[in-house]
C-alpha cells in the first residue's frame, strides 16, 4: 500500500536536472525499508550437490528483489507534503506569473454587471427603503399624476389647412 | 401644455438628495428626464417596474423598487399610466 512504481528510463536526467523531469519524491532507496537479501552462501552450507545452480538462481532472485526494491517508492515513508503559508504564496505567485505570460486574458475577470460584494451582511442587514423615501415617492407620484392628467392639447393654429389652395398658389408662383 | 409636469419634476429635483428624475409613459417612452436621468433608460425603468409588480400580483399597490449603486440609488414606481424614477445620492 502507498507505493508507486517508478521505471528507470530517465536515470540520466536525474540529479542535476531540476526541471519538470525531476523526481517529485526523494531518493527511493533511502526511503524504502531495507530489504534484507538472504545470504545464499549461508543457506547452502553443507549442501554440496547441485549448489552452484541453486546459488545462481538465488543470486538472480536476490538481484531481482534488489532491483524491485530500488524501483519502488514508499510514499508513506516520504512524509507529508503539506505546504507552509509562505511556500504556498510563493508557488501561487509563480504559477500566476506563468499563466499570465502564457495567456494574459485567462485570469481576467469577466465583465459582469453584478460584482461580488465583500461584506454582504452589511448590505443584507441594511434597512429597507426609509420612510423618508417612501413619503417622497408617494408625494411625487401624486403630484406627477395630477400634472399628467392636467395636460391638455392646445392648438394654436388651424387644424384644417387649405392644402389645395397653397399648392395652386405655389404653382402659380413657380410659373 | 406640459408646463405643469415640468414644474412638478423641477420641484422633485429641488428635494434634498435628488439628482435626477424621469417620467415614463405606460409604453416605456420618456415624457421628461432631468438631472442625471437619461431618456435612454425609460424603457428599462418601466420594464423593471412591470416585473416587480408581478412578484406580488395580489398586492393592489405597486411596489417601490430601489436600485442601489456605489454613489446612490434609484427609486422606481409604476402607476396605471406612468412610471416615475427618482435618482438620489448618498
Amino acid at each position: 500500500m502507498g507505493c508507486c512504481f517508478s521505471c528507470n528510463d530517465d536515470d540520466d536526467s536525474q540529479g542535476v536536472d531540476s526541471s519538470e523531469r525531476a523526481r517529485l519524491l526523494q531518493d527511493p532507496v533511502s526511503n524504502t525499508p531495507v530489504v534484507r537479501v538472504p545470504q545464499s552462501d549461508s543457506r547452502v552450507v553443507g549442501n554440496s550437490s547441485g549448489s552452484h545452480p541453486q546459488r545462481g538462481q538465488e543470486d538472480e532472485l536476490a538481484k531481482i528483489l534488489q532491483e524491485t526494491a530500488s524501483a519502488m517508492i514508499d510514499v508513506s515513508g516520504s512524509g507529508s507534503h503539506s505546504l507552509d503559508q509562505r511556500e504556498f504564496q510563493e508557488r501561487t505567485r509563480h504559477y500566476l506569473a506563468k499563466v499570465q505570460t502564457l495567456s494574459p486574458t485567462l485570469l481576467r475577470p469577466p465583465n459582469l454587471l453584478l460584482g461580488d460584494t465583500p461584506n454582504p451582511e452589511k448590505h443584507l442587514g441594511a434597512p429597507l427603503i426609509s420612510q423618508e423615501d417612501i413619503d417622497l415617492m408617494e408625494w411625487a407620484m401624486n403630484e406627477v399624476e395630477a400634472a399628467l392628467y392636467s395636460i391638455r392639447v392646445v392648438h394654436s393654429e388651424d387644424l384644417v389647412v387649405p392644402f389645395g389652395g397653397q399648392q395652386q398658389a405655389a404653382m402659380s408662383v413657380s410659373d | 401644455m406640459e408646463a405643469q409636469l415640468e414644474d412638478q419634476l423641477n420641484a422633485i429635483m429641488a428635494r434634498p438628495g435628488v439628482v435626477g428624475v424621469t417620467c415614463v409613459d405606460k409604453r416605456g417612452l420618456c415624457l421628461s428626464a432631468k438631472g442625471i436621468a437619461s431618456p435612454n433608460m425609460s424603457g428599462v425603468l418601466s420594464s423593471i417596474a412591470d416585473q416587480a409588480r408581478k412578484v406580488d400580483p395580489a398586492n393592489s399597490s405597486s411596489p417601490i423598487v430601489r436600485l442601489e449603486s456605489d454613489q446612490g440609488y434609484c427609486l422606481v414606481q409604476k402607476r396605471s399610466d406612468f412610471t416615475l424614477g427618482i435618482f438620489k445620492k448618498y
